[in-house]
């Protein structure tokens, strides 16, 4: 199985989990095997198959052995190896990696099919308040213990390493130099990727523009201004490796003949990966009390939880725009209906607001519409449910009556 | 010498002591001298950043930032010294010429009102100036003192009507919340009158907004943005039920609780333990508290003149377990934590707290740093001992 995830997703942590729960149910302790290959203690380059050759005294036969590589696109070797390894049953496999380093390599490509491949995401706000509560109470308790819970969740993103550290300043520099240093610079330099500088330039201007629909021309122009130089089809493959990286996702426009499905593929809206990005990117001082910055994490938290739920539902997501005033920020399409959720950041949405959702909901021929907002829970009118964010991220299934 | 006439030359003696600008930084050698002063017939005056050798003052130190030393004195000698000396002592700022500037404490015991007492940790001291020196008071001169406070009548008749109103209820409900059987941190603040606050849904904004009170939007704070207050028989709550929970009257009194869990939070995993109180919740609960007070007390509570009380305590607190200082530093790791052990529930022995309007409208923070010190006191932690948060001089909380 291949662990895939944007950096700080908590890859390593949910190995050492994996172990820990082996060893409690009783696995012989001799057959487990865990490897960083990014420790900084590795003076040469080592080969996973070095690793695998190493067997321990107190390994048990009668047991397969299983390896826990970290970081493994860090070792030689590694997808020569990676490859054969899956053809072997003798032992088995659980790898990671920074989506950067393998996708770049083209190796997924060749190996899909052959392994088990699972794509780890940020911390959903259910999980992230577990975590941040260190104990295993119902989500009530843990909202009472911890005020303003969801305004923490929305500044310190799903990033499970950062919940222990509160300095809002000091997550947004790290967050900041992690992404944009190591995700970008380094693990694509190490994959010979070329103008790391425009990438991280574009990285930086899609996150603080999280949401909105991917206009190549004017990011190519705005590129050039800056750096000298960028055409259309570079900043378009740009954007696909930013997106091979997870850092972004892509949400494309709702089509319905195969025409306007082409067509549509050139109008995808482009978002943060984890609303996180979009706090530590910003260039507000305190980008949650900025009506524009607010707008934009509330998407991008809502767009996270829904693709879990879309993938749970097997459905697809796509977002409605006809014209300026008549767009809905996500449609749900799954086998049995078509769902339409608009997000807004205000605590009190207007008339015209929700009649303006209804009017798309008509164009679009939503089933059901949903509107997300920043309030108390309310009753709702004109064919429109309303939706506390607080209540939706807590359980989106229910809250979307699926 | 002239009423701030210099004193170089000088000697120590019965109604004079010289501190040296160093002990601004343990204020509680001069809650000592004060202390001991009031317990004296005459009183007398302490100058801080007069350095002297064999009791000769023979040095001006000149003290940075005078005015901010000011109302740190000033507040720790009403809160360190049982009965608070609001009208006994004065701090005042002088200059010595040449820019340099000194503090001057006029000490003028009002003999009906003691014996005075230094809290310190969970102790009162009875100390009493004899010549330069001080000494512990001894039994027979503590009790003759309180034969004579019992036959004088305890403060003035201004003093006593209030103890009998907004004092006194205020013990009183303090009273009644501990016999609630919760174990929870308990604040209320009250103004002497009764405001008689009409409108109280006007609130409703500011107890989902955290923002609007100068709180954080991350804060422990009492703020809700996803519950609907509740309004009804003369009062707004704010309430979770799981989490803080905050009322306020048409009177003006506001009161807090937080359930004793709450104050818990492990975020650092196993270095905290299962009873361990966070210091970032016992900071900012209570000043996210008194921050609204000042919000709402700036519109409603009118300039006559009347105190603020506030009291604080935390019910069925024992064995529970406080470390000092910011839990971003070393000595919060390494430090000596305490476990509350003095008693069940953690009362403020210098409580109620008395607050002018100025102090609680301008300077809510302020107030909420006076009642922390004493809540740090009562673990046996002094001032320094505080996070860092809290600023020392301004006594304002800053979370990053």
């Amino acid at each position: 199985m291949v662990l895939l995830g944007p950096r700080q997703v908590g890859k390593t942590t949910l190995l050492l989990q994996l172990i820990d729960s082996l060893l409690q149910d009783g696995f012989p302790s001799g057959n487990l095997t865990y490897f960083d290959f990014s420790d900084d203690r590795l003076t040469g380059s080592l080969s996973p198959r070095e690793v695998v050759q190493i067997v321990p005294t107190t390994c048990q036969k009668d047991h397969p052995r299983i390896f826990f590589f970290d970081e493994i696109s860090r070792s030689k070797h590694w997808d020569a190896w990676l490859k054969q390894a899956v053809d072997t049953t003798e032992h088995r496999y659980l790898v990671t990696d920074s989506a950067a380093s393998l996708l770049r390599e083209g190796t997924v490509e060749s190996g899909l099919g052959r392994w088990d491949e699972h794509h780890v995401e940020g911390l959903s706000f259910t999980e992230f308040l577990r975590l941040m509560s260190g104990e295993d109470k119902p989500v009530q308790e843990i909202l009472g213990k911890i005020p303003n819970a969801l305004a923490r969740y929305l500044i310190l993103g799903g990033f499970p390493e950062h919940l222990a550290n509160p300095v809002t300043s000091e997550i947004r520099r790290r967050l900041r130099s992690d992404i944009a240093d190591r995700a970008i610079l380094r693990d694509l330099a190490r994959r010979k990727v070329r103008d790391l500088e425009r990438i991280r330039e574009l990285f930086v201007c899609l996150v603080q523009d999280s949401g909105a629909i991917l206009d190549v021309r004017a990011r190519a122009e705005a590129l050039k201004a800056d750096t000298g130089g960028a055409d259309p089809r570079s900043v378009r493959s740009w954007v696909r490796i930013l997106e091979e990286t997870q850092l972004l996702f892509h949400l494309p426009r709702l089509a319905g003949s195969p025409m306007a499905k082409l067509k549509s593929s050139s109008r995808l809206k482009v978002y943060a990966s984890d609303h996180g990005l979009i706090f530590a990117f910003s260039a507000s001082a305190d980008p949650l009390l900025k009506p524009r910055d607010r707008g934009r994490i509330f998407e991008a938290v809502v767009f996270r939880h829904l693709r879990a739920l879309a993938q749970d539902a097997d459905g697809s997501l796509a977002y409605f725009r006809r014209d300026e005033d008549h767009e809905i920020d996500f449609i749900l399409d799954s086998r049995r209906e078509r769902i339409g959720i608009e997000v807004t950041a205000s605590r009190d949405p207007d008339a015209r607001k929700v009649g303006r959702l209804r009017h798309a909901g008509q164009l679009c021929k939503a089933d059901r519409l949903f509107l997300i907002h920043d309030g108390f829970e309310r009753k709702g009118e004109q064919g429109i449910e309303f939706v506390s964010i607080q209540k939706f991220l807590l359980t989106p299934m229910e809250s979307l009556k699926l | 010498m002239s009423a701030y006439g210099l004193p170089l030359g000088k000697t120590e003696s019965q109604k004079l002591e010289f501190k040296s600008k160093d002990v601004l930084q343990d204020l509680s050698h001069v809650g000592r001298e004060v202390t001991a002063m009031l317990n004296a017939r005459e009183g007398g005056v302490v100058w801080i950043g007069i350095a002297e050798e064999q009791g000769r003052a023979v040095r001006v130190e000149s003290i940075d930032d005078p005015q901010l030393q000011v109302g740190r004195l000033r507040d720790h000698l009403l809160d360190s010294i049982e009965p608070s000396p609001r009208e006994e002592v004065k701090v005042t700022q002088v200059s010595a010429g040449n820019d340099q500037q000194l503090l001057w404490i006029q000490v003028t015991p009002a003999l009906n009102r003691q014996p005075y007492a230094h809290l310190k940790g969970t102790g009162r001291h009875y100390l009493v100036r004899v010549a330069d020196r001080i000494r512990l008071m001894t039994r027979e001169e503590i009790r003759e003192k309180y034969k004579k406070y019992k036959a004088i009548g305890a403060g003035t008749s201004k003093q006593r009507v209030g103890l009998s109103s907004a004092r006194g209820k205020i013990y009183a409900k303090r009273e009644g919340a501990g016999k609630e059987g919760k174990a929870q941190l308990w604040l209320m603040i009250r103004p002497e009158s009764d405001l008689g606050i009409n409108r109280l849904e006007q609130f409703e904004e500011i107890l989902q907004d955290p923002i609007q009170t100068g709180n954080r939007i991350n804060g422990w704070n009492f703020a809700n943005p996803y519950e609907r207050p509740t309004l009804g028989n003369g009062k707004i709550i704010q309430e979770h039920p799981f989490g803080p929970r905050l009322e306020i009257r048409s009177s003006g009194e506001i009161t807090f609780t937080v359930p004793q869990k709450a104050l818990h939070h492990s975020p650092t995993g196993p270095l905290v333990s299962e009873k361990e109180i966070w210091p970032f919740c016992l900071l900012e609960y209570p000043t996210s508290v008194f921050r609204l007070a000042s919000t709402i007390y700036k519109q409603m509570l009118p300039d006559s003149g009347d105190p603020v009380w506030s009291d604080f305590a935390i019910f069925k607190v024992r064995g529970w377990l406080l470390r000092p200082y910011s839990p971003y530093s070393v000595g919060f790791e390494f430090g000596n934590s305490k476990t509350y052990e003095e008693a069940e529930d953690l009362i403020l022995v210098n409580a109620p707290f008395q607050f002018s309007r100025e102090e609680i409208i301008e300077t809510p923070d302020r107030c909420a740093f006076r009642i922390l010190c004493s809540a740090y006191a009562a673990f046996s932690f002094g001032v320094e001992m505080l996070p860092i948060e809290f600023d020392r001089g301004t006594g304002r909380l800053t979370m990053r």
